[in-house]
């Protein structure tokens, strides 16, 4: 483990310095400041002591044990006193210096150098290239203060914005357990700090600002159990479609850059915030407030306006309103005003006062101990809002809800958040709040976004986890794969054949229609003969896009067809394909007949390989608009359950027409279902399946048909 | 008896230089004796440089002799106004050259392979084109190679058997050379039911290597008069270039063609910092940056992780693409290995030895 960058015995400050206003003195300083009380020695050649500790040559010289270093010294110098470290025994390294890979070149070097040195003497590194690591026991870093102790764990990629948001936080109501600057990430990555941190009694919440995630496989395993244990809330930035994805398939131009890490982030648990302001938002609100256990919220405001504007986003946010019991209406009905709206949401009108506020909100949660009610509470959450009216008395309004959260909400897993809408007069009541950990927003919409995050995060709470999930599994052939993809491999494409595309189909069970290749004209009208109704296409692995340069001929009926169609076909192809794209020659596959089933609809269903995540399954509306509906869901393949696909099938349009409009009889929704769950194992078992796209996957009211299909592999 | 196999053509840069080279490779191979004979070159330069370059190539590769250049290559005419250069008496004085230098190679050799002109056309109205030159070496049998991947490689074919015929010289057999992989069935199918009726021997069918045939960064970057500007993917001038691909579009919309190509130079303005990004991330050769503009560092840094070269060009991306085009590359020294081990499955030895 990494415990002892956390609550080190000793630290040596590799590059130290005497001056002022240097990175080395900056560190020491603040290491001695935030009242580190382990060892401390500063290793620097040009000086016997150094803020009243003595300094020492190398980290050689150091009579004693030393667990821990921090480098400031220039990257050049790095790896020999890496090696220095490593002879010595430290355990761990922080790398403040850059100079490394972030310049290219050499630094690249330096950085494997480091990198190498570290593994050889089983020494973990954070950087280089950063801020440094702030624990609860000392601040072994350069920033200008050392922030509050608080429950949130901060990780960030970024040393600058990391120093933001400590700045930002001195005027917030929390404070944190670490912050940790992860630089270069060389070693050790968000990951390995998650993973200790959610073992961490004094972290209660890790945030973290990422722009990438180096090793998917271990994000996938670690963070799922994390997460079951306190809330990760990563805000992922660098979320740009230019550059960042390779895609030659509709899937993969369907997926866009970022779709990979929304699915991970949700499989895993993961809160995602979106911007800067959501990462605090979220943290405060898992800090301080309970999960609810329903989606059943109550509002109560003191107008009408707001309350409209509040029940809009509570539908965005599709969270419930708590349906009231006749007794608590009752209850309600007598001690508010005539003019009040009793139902959900409350409206305790204008001139509510302070009591009307507590009357209401304790009615609401059952928590009035003058009427009982407990039989009658279905609220689990409440969104207080509040507008400066005469009467109202904010900051009054503010230590009701404060003192019914704290005595009994809290208790019961409930949570309060509130908006009070203005600035100047509620300034008072709303930083009343924020002190005593109430989220409270100037307008209700991030109001109920919060609500629905920490519902969200409920909802995750009650899933299966991951690892005890039903995974389906086929019986394949995966050996004849393995042959057909060396033959590929051997021949020197990476994208296969559509007659070897069939074969893989047919090795895991999913249907599609036979084809055959064709070398020359005459050939081709033999096979047509042997296959009847046919529909010809050219086969080249450099030709993906079959229809934009005339690769394609349908219903051809008769030999003579099919002779003048492969003419067609290759001469289209000669002057509108790709330059130098090997032409296999055309291939004549079996024409589905679709005219005599009753009921036809084209799907996509495909594969993208996200780079760091792995396979990702889609499913949407197919045919040649698929790229224009953009009528897709997606799902990672990882731990790819028979819900999953059904998920994935609800969460698209063309999902209401497989159900059966107007009377129209049902796909065969269980045929999709079978080829997600036969897809996912094949694109598990084939790590070297890069893409693949079935498009149109033909679905009819019994079975369906793999029309055509395109897999790429690797090298 | 020294054999001779001599190779001609209906067109120019049909591959015989490359197929002298893999023959001689084979026999070699077979412990023969073999030596290299092109009875007529083209000069580098009209008079300057009076060495052909093919014939340059060869001598330092496969043929190293210790002969005088002018036995390997007796006469030298320039390609342009040539017609004008060669009267009666000129022609005469060229074939015993011609004669003397093939007696004096030919000396306890069991092969010589004869390089004929670019085309069986080329010096037919002053007498040297390669039918007269073989009738005057005592040379009756010439191969015939054909390059088309068309039906049209058919009417090419018996057009040079007809005019062979009325030659009184003998057509040895054809070598379908640098045939498209698609159309090598369609030659197979026109053997059957066209070639073999005529007894007209087919000594190979040779698919077109895109390896051996495309050129090598370095080459394009003279080519275009370029600059390389990222030291650190130095080792990728070295990279093959397949197809060209102009980048003009949006990323999102060139990444369709950009995944269509293998080992592209992509060629596209070096302001546009997306594109070259996005096509960073395919299988590319290099990139060349046209308007001599610099690109952005995060483009010098993806390039140099990737070790993919970034030359400038001083044109426009149209004179850019132009100049690619034009550019003919060569087979360099350290791949002569590889050129037998392209022809050697599609060619019918025994037929072309006996």
């Amino acid at each position: 483990m990494i415990s002892f960058f956390f609550h080190p015995k000793s630290i040596a400050v590799i590059g130290a310095s005497q001056t002022t206003g240097k990175v080395g003195n900056t560190v020491l300083n603040n290491i001695i400041e935030s009242g580190f009380n382990g060892k401390i020695y500063p290793i620097n050649p040009r000086a016997d002591e150094i803020l009243g500790y003595k300094a020492y040559n190398s980290v050689l010289d150091v009579p004693d044990e030393i667990e821990i270093a921090i480098f400031v010294i220039p990257a050049k110098f790095c790896a020999s006193v890496a090696e220095e470290c490593g002879k010595k025994g430290l355990k761990g390294l922080i790398i403040i210096s850059a100079g490394f890979k972030e310049i290219g070149g050499e630094g690249v070097e330096r950085e494997e150098k480091l990198i190498e040195i570290c593994k050889k003497y089983n020494m973990r590194m954070l950087g280089p290239n950063c801020l440094g690591f702030l624990g609860l026991s000392y601040n072994g870093s350069f920033a200008a203060e050392t922030p509050k102790k608080g429950h949130i764990a901060m990780i960030s990629q970024s040393g600058a914005m990391l120093t933001g948001f400590m700045d930002y936080s001195m005027t917030q109501a929390f404070g944190f357990s670490c912050n940790i600057s992860l630089g270069n990430k060389a070693d050790l990555g968000a990951v390995d700090f998650i993973e200790y941190l959610a073992n961490d009694n004094e972290t209660k919440v890790i945030l973290c600002y990422l722009e990438s995630i180096k090793d998917g496989d271990r994000f996938l395993e670690v963070l799922p159990k994390a997460t079951r244990k306190k809330p990760v809330i990563i805000l992922k930035s660098g979320v740009s479609e230019a550059g960042a994805r390779a895609a030659s398939s509709h899937t993969g131009a369907l997926a866009g850059a970022d779709v990979a890490y929304d699915l991970t982030f949700k499989k895993c648990g993961v809160v995602r915030a979106n911007s800067i302001e959501d990462l605090f938002d979220y943290g405060e609100i898992f800090l301080y407030q309970p999960i609810p256990n329903e989606n059943s919220f109550a509002i109560i405001t003191n107008a009408g306006g707001p309350g409209i504007v509040a029940t809009d986003a509570f539908e965005r946010e599709e969270l419930k309103f708590a349906g009231f019991s006749e007794k608590i209406l009752h209850v309600l009905r007598e001690n508010l005003p005539l003019e009040a709206a009793i139902f959900n949401p409350i409206d305790i009108v204008g001139d509510a006062t302070p009591d009307r506020y507590g009357f209401t909100i304790k009615t609401v949660f059952g928590v009035n101990s003058k009427i009982e009610l407990n039989n009658d509470i279905t609220t689990e959450g409440a969104l207080i809002i509040v507008t400066p009216q005469a009467q109202t008395k904010p900051t009054e309004v503010a230590k009701l809800i404060h003192e019914i959260s704290l005595n009994y909400l809290r208790k019961q897993g409930k949570p309060i958040v509130c908006s009070f809408i203005g600035e100047k007069s509620i300034a008072e009541g709303r930083e009343y709040l924020k002190q005593n950990h109430i989220p409270c927003y100037h307008f209700p919409d991030r109001a109920a976004h919060s609500l629905k995050t920490l519902l969200n995060y409920r909802e995750y709470l009650n899933s299966i986890p991951l690892e005890d999930r039903i995974i389906p599994n086929f019986d394949v052939n995966q050996e004849r794969i393995k042959e057909i993809f060396e033959s590929a491999r051997a021949d020197d494409r990476t994208v296969l054949l559509s007659y070897e595309t069939s074969e893989v189909f047919e090795c895991y069970g999913i249907k599609s229609p036979k084809s055959r290749l064709a070398g020359t004209p005459r050939q081709a009208m033999k096979l047509q003969e042997e296959t009847g109704k046919s529909v010809m296409k050219i086969v080249s692995p450099q030709i993906i896009h079959k229809t934009d340069v005339g690769g394609i001929a349908l219903n051809i009926e008769t030999p003579q067809q099919a002779f003048e169609a492969y003419i067609q076909i290759i001469d289209n192809v000669k002057k509108f394909g790709p330059q130098n794209s090997r032409i296999y020659g055309v291939e004549v596959q079996e024409m589905i007949d679709f005219k005599k089933e009753e009921k036809v609809i084209e799907l996509i269903i495909g594969m993208s390989k996200d780079p760091v995540f792995g396979p990702m399954l889609m499913f949407g509306t197919g045919g040649i608009y698929a790229n224009f509906m953009k009528d897709v869901s997606f799902a990672l393949a990882f731990k790819f359950t028979e819900n999953d696909a059904k998920e994935m099938l609800r969460k698209t349009k063309i999902y209401s027409l497989l159900e059966g409009v107007r009377g129209e009889s049902q796909s065969d929704i269980k045929s999709i279902i079978d080829v997600l769950l036969r897809l996912s194992q094949l694109v598990n078992d084939f790590p070297e399946i890069v893409e693949l796209d079935i498009n149109p996957l033909l679905s009819f009211i019994k079975g369906y048909s793999a029309v055509d299909i395109k897999i790429t592999i690797t090298h | 008896m020294v054999k001779p196999i001599f190779l001609t053509s209906l067109r120019e840069r049909v591959g015989k230089s490359l197929l002298s080279i893999g023959i001689m490779q084979k026999l070699q191979n077979m412990g023969k004796k073999v030596a290299y004979f092109k009875p007529i070159g083209i000069p580098k330069g009209a008079f300057s440089q009076k060495n052909d370059p093919d014939v340059g190539f060869i001598l330092s590769t496969v043929f190293v002799t210790e002969q005088p250049y002018e036995i390997v290559n007796p006469v030298s005419i320039p390609d342009c106004y040539y017609i004008d250069l060669i009267d009666a008496n000129q022609k005469i004085e060229h074939l015993n050259k011609i004669k003397a230098a093939y007696t004096e190679i030919s000396k306890d050799m069991d092969y010589v392979i004869i390089e004929g002109a670019p085309s069986i056309r080329k010096y037919v109205r002053v007498g040297l084109d390669d039918v007269s030159v073989a009738q005057s070496l005592g040379i009756n049998d010439l191969i015939y190679i054909s390059v088309e991947s068309s039906d049209k490689c058919i009417d090419n074919l018996f057009f040079t058997k007809n005019y062979f015929d009325f030659r009184h010289v003998n057509f040895k057999g054809v070598i379908f050379n640098k045939i498209d992989f698609d159309y090598i069935a369609r030659i197979e199918e026109l053997e059957k039911n066209h070639i073999r009726r005529y007894n007209i021997p087919v000594i190979g069918k040779i698919e077109k290597s895109i390896e051996l045939f495309s050129p090598r960064v370095s080459e394009i970057m003279e080519a275009i008069g370029g600059e390389f500007i990222n030291e650190a993917a130095a080792s990728g001038l070295d990279n093959r270039v397949e197809t060209n691909i102009i980048g003009a579009m949006n990323p999102q919309a060139a990444l369709k063609y950009l995944r269509q190509v293998r080992k592209a130079a992509v060629v596209t303005g070096g302001d546009r910092v997306d594109l070259a990004l996005a096509a960073l991330n395919q299988d590319v050769s290099c990139l060349i940056l046209t308007g001599y503009i610099q690109p952005d560092i995060t483009v010098i840094t993806a390039a140099n992780e990737k070790n993919i070269p970034i030359i400038l060009s001083p044109s426009d991306t149209y004179t850019t693409i132009r100049n690619i085009e034009r550019l003919k590359p060569g087979i360099q020294k350290d791949e002569i290995h590889l050129v037998l081990d392209v022809i050697d499955k599609f060619i019918n030895w025994d037929l072309l030895f006996n």
